[in-house]
């Protein structure tokens, strides 16, 4: 069975209800998910996933500067060089996502080879167009 | 006493902490007080006697329940329970203990509180909210600083 880590930090529990739908919909999809904060996760279990979706809330002021925030870069830091898994990003955010997923590939630099979903929410919730966002990353050749 | 930059940075350098009155609910402060400490690296635990774990970690009834003990407690109890906790702390060997106090209400602090811990040597920051002083909180955390800074209210 194909295995994905959804690694998510979180600052008030909308982004981690989001990754809580995101794992839900992932295990419907057949593979074995699990479901965890960057606090929590030991990164070389990355290592050996076949999906790893990361996920942070939309950090800065209002409108500008947006990024992931300290915790999640320090577990990017952390993290071994994904050479194997299938790799997306997550956010949450309230107006706008701005330079977040930029900032968040450029804290991932070369540890991944290639970003095949980058996934945002104003909610805690997934839209039919998320899960079809979702679907088409998971099944990608 | 009033609360100084000194006690706050000391309370950070520690690396073992308790937060007492988690809730079950992701969605609550004081949950996510406990998980920003475990996301920022402190080795947290959650001390709350209505239940026997949280997101699947061990819960302890109380702080001199704890083992190994813990240097210092932030308190996020409803302030009715307060006198009692920080005489569970003394009674643990606490030193340090954080009485939190966010926009509007009481928080956790109570004056017979804070005056146990100056009476009984424990370290006591009483009345800030945790994350005014974390790096990089949310803008509304800063924005929360600076107006402390403002009203003279902010620790020097």
């Amino acid at each position: 069975m194909r295995t994905a880590i959804v690694v998510y930090r979180s600052q008030t529990g909308t982004t981690r209800a989001l990754a809580e739908a995101i794992g839900d919909h992932v295990r419907a999809r057949g593979l074995a998910a699990t479901v965890v904060s960057v606090g929590d996760c030991d990164p070389s279990t990355l290592e050996g996933a076949d999906v790893v979706l990361l996920g942070c809330w939309t950090g800065g002021f209002m409108i500008v500067a947006q990024g992931p925030d300290q915790p999640w870069r320090m577990f990017v830091r952390r993290m071994p060089a994904i050479r194997h898994a299938r790799v997306g990003l997550f956010t949450t955010y309230k107006l706008a996502t701005g330079s977040m997923f930029p900032r968040m590939r450029r804290e991932l630099g070369d540890k991944v080879e290639a970003i095949g979903l980058e996934l945002k929410s104003r909610t805690d919730r997934l839209t039919p167009s998320h899960r079809l966002d979702l679907d088409r990353f998971l099944d990608a050749p | 006493m009033a609360t100084t930059l000194r006690q706050i940075n000391d309370f950070w350098a520690m690396k073992r902490l308790a937060v007492v009155g988690v809730s079950r609910d992701p969605k609550s402060f004081s949950h996510a007080i406990w998980q920003e400490l475990r996301d920022r690296g402190y080795d947290v635990v959650a001390v709350n006697p209505k239940a026997q774990e949280i997101d699947g970690k061990p819960c302890y009834p109380r702080v001199q329940d704890v083992d190994p003990p813990v240097d210092g407690v932030v308190v996020m109890t409803p302030p009715a329970v307060t006198d009692q906790v920080v005489q569970d702390c003394a009674a643990a060997g606490v030193a340090h203990v954080w009485l939190h106090r966010g926009l509007g209400g009481s928080g956790s602090v109570t004056p017979g509180a804070v005056e146990f811990c100056e009476t009984h040597g424990i370290d006591v920051v009483a009345g800030f909210c945790p994350y005014m002083f974390l790096p990089e909180s949310p803008f509304f955390h800063s924005f929360h600083r600076v107006a402390k800074r403002l009203t003279g209210s902010y620790p020097h």
